[in-house]
């Protein structure tokens, strides 16, 4: 179907006539009419529509809850209430909640004509520019792949070659010469690590993962986090405990995904702690249908001021910045976007100089999902 | 006689890399950049193993080679050559086999390791893979 869709929504008889045959009349309109508000947001979806006319008075559902209605459902529908004069007040109310324009009644049809045109161009300018910021937000996704791979393969080879000369492939190093080389080494896997974390994210939001959903035991995955950096805790004296998974909940999400979620805060308990500290991996019994996973760490903490940014790309805490200690600035921003493809929730506490909790929220996997 | 290695890599300095790696463990070392010259050379080298990489040309190029080799009848002699695979690929496409990937027709290989890789653990599998072989 062509031309534009408009609907209005109106228990006034009349009203809905002279809309419709006034707006009737051009030809790339097409417009559908409803009495109350129920049939109005249905007849909304139904028709696709560019703009809906809605009448603030209107029976049993009031306007303002039609134009919430629309927005939830149909954000990009344009929304123009009709209203009487004393009722102008409620009319700027309803543009504050997101109305484009009003039109007091009566109006005659040239006040129609314009209003109607002014919010449909209003919306197609909007369309247009939602257009243009998804592309551009793909582009950008396309670049960020494309960079962060062409520099995979140089990275790995470098580090490949160093390695090699450490193993002494080219003769035995002397110590200056094994510490320059181990250096420029860690600082290239350091790296190498932020483009893996970029392709990471980068697959995360162009949802190339959510494929892969299926029913997976956190417990298990916990478990397995713990075991990968078993020798990474031990190096640095950590203690690393894991509690409570024998009720062992479902949740439904991509398993190298959430796998990589919890080594990633856990890996931050153990980086970012003192020696001789703990981290506790805590996974308790669903409430609500959600599963909770605390990690809780015995170390340097985040200061207040710097929570609201933990997960955002490349912040560093100043405590990491002095601490020596490598980090891509990317990890927590791979974990968060992890919890929001599975429509989870992440929150953050901690005290400076004794510790972070890390607590992520997860749906369990529903009874239907469980058996299948 | 020291064991040959055949290395199809078509990143150049990767394969110098692990070159190295196996020279100094007296290993001989033959390189192609591509799965065509790497078929051509599996016929002048006979391997006794085979490293092979996956991302090559435009896809997954690495995965065509292990099947000509292990699934044509021109190259049935090498068919018993062990295949150890060293890739980005899970990092590149996201796309990873869980678990021990030996699938006999859609990814026939042996053993597969992630890029890079430490000297120790390279040289403990082309070992372990060549003892295997012979035994």
């Amino acid at each position: 179907m062509s031309g534009r869709a408009i609907v209005v929504i109106d228990d006034d008889e009349a009203i809905r006539d002279a809309c419709r045959q006034t707006l009737g009349r051009e030809a790339e309109y097409r417009v559908s009419v409803a009495e109350d508000g129920p049939s109005g947001i249905e007849e909304v979806k139904r028709a696709g529509a560019d703009l809906a006319l809605v009448d603030l008075k209107l029976p049993g559902m009031d306007g303002m809850e039609v134009l919430a209605a629309i927005a939830k459902a149909c954000p990009e529908v344009v929304c123009v209430v009709i209203t009487g004069y004393p009722t102008i007040a409620s009319a700027v109310e309803a543009m504050k909640r997101g109305a484009y324009d009003f039109l007091p009644k009566p109006f005659t049809p040239d006040e129609l004509r314009v209003v109607v045109k002014r919010a449909l161009d209003k919306g197609r300018l909007e369309a247009e520019t939602r257009a243009l910021w998804q592309e551009r937000a793909a582009m950008q996704r396309e670049f960020v792949n494309l960079a962060a791979h062409e520099l995979r393969a140089p990275l790995n080879a470098v580090q490949q070659f160093a390695d090699a000369i450490l193993a002494g492939t080219a003769g035995e190093l002397n110590p200056k010469q094994r510490e320059v080389i181990g250096r420029m080494r860690e600082r290239v896997a350091g790296l190498r690590g932020v483009v893996d974390h970029w392709l990471d994210i980068n697959r995360l939001q162009s949802g190339r993962l959510s494929a892969e959903m299926k029913p997976i035991r956190l417990g298990a995955l916990v478990e397995e986090a713990a075991d990968v950096l078993g020798p990474a805790a031990r190096a640095r004296r950590i203690r690393v405990n894991v509690e409570g998974w024998e009720e062992d909940a479902l949740v439904v999400g991509d398993r190298q995904c959430l796998k990589e979620m919890v080594i990633n805060l856990l890996d931050n308990g153990i980086k970012y702690n003192k020696p001789g500290g703990e981290v506790t991996l805590k996974l308790s019994r669903p409430v609500h249908g959600k599963v909770k996973l605390e990690v809780t760490d015995t170390g340097v903490g985040i200061p207040e001021h710097e929570i609201p940014f933990v997960f955002e790309e490349f912040f560093r805490g100043e405590a990491c910045k002095g601490s020596g200690v490598d980090g891509t600035g990317l990890g927590l921003t791979l974990v968060g976007k992890i919890v929001q493809l599975h429509q989870g929730a992440i929150g953050v506490s901690s005290r400076v100089g004794e510790g972070s909790v890390f607590t992520v929220d997860l749906p369990v996997a529903d009874q239907q999902r469980r058996s299948s | 006689m020291s064991k040959k290695i055949l290395i199809v890599d078509d990143d150049a300095d990767f394969a110098a890399a692990m070159k190295l790696v196996l020279e100094s463990n007296s290993y001989s070392v033959e390189s192609a950049s591509s799965p065509d010259e790497g078929l051509r050379k599996l016929k002048e080298v006979h391997p006794d193993l085979i490293l092979l990489d996956i991302m090559m040309g435009k896809g997954a190029d690495g995965i065509l080679f292990a099947r000509k080799v292990r699934g044509e009848n021109e190259y049935d002699r090498y068919s018993k050559v062990p295949i150890l695979v060293l890739t980005s690929m899970r990092k590149q496409t996201g796309f990873w086999f869980p678990g021990e990937a030996k699938h006999p027709v859609f990814f026939p290989i042996d053993k597969i390791l992630e890029k890079p890789v430490k000297p120790e653990a390279l040289l403990e599998e082309v070992k372990g893979l060549l003892g295997a072989a012979v035994s």
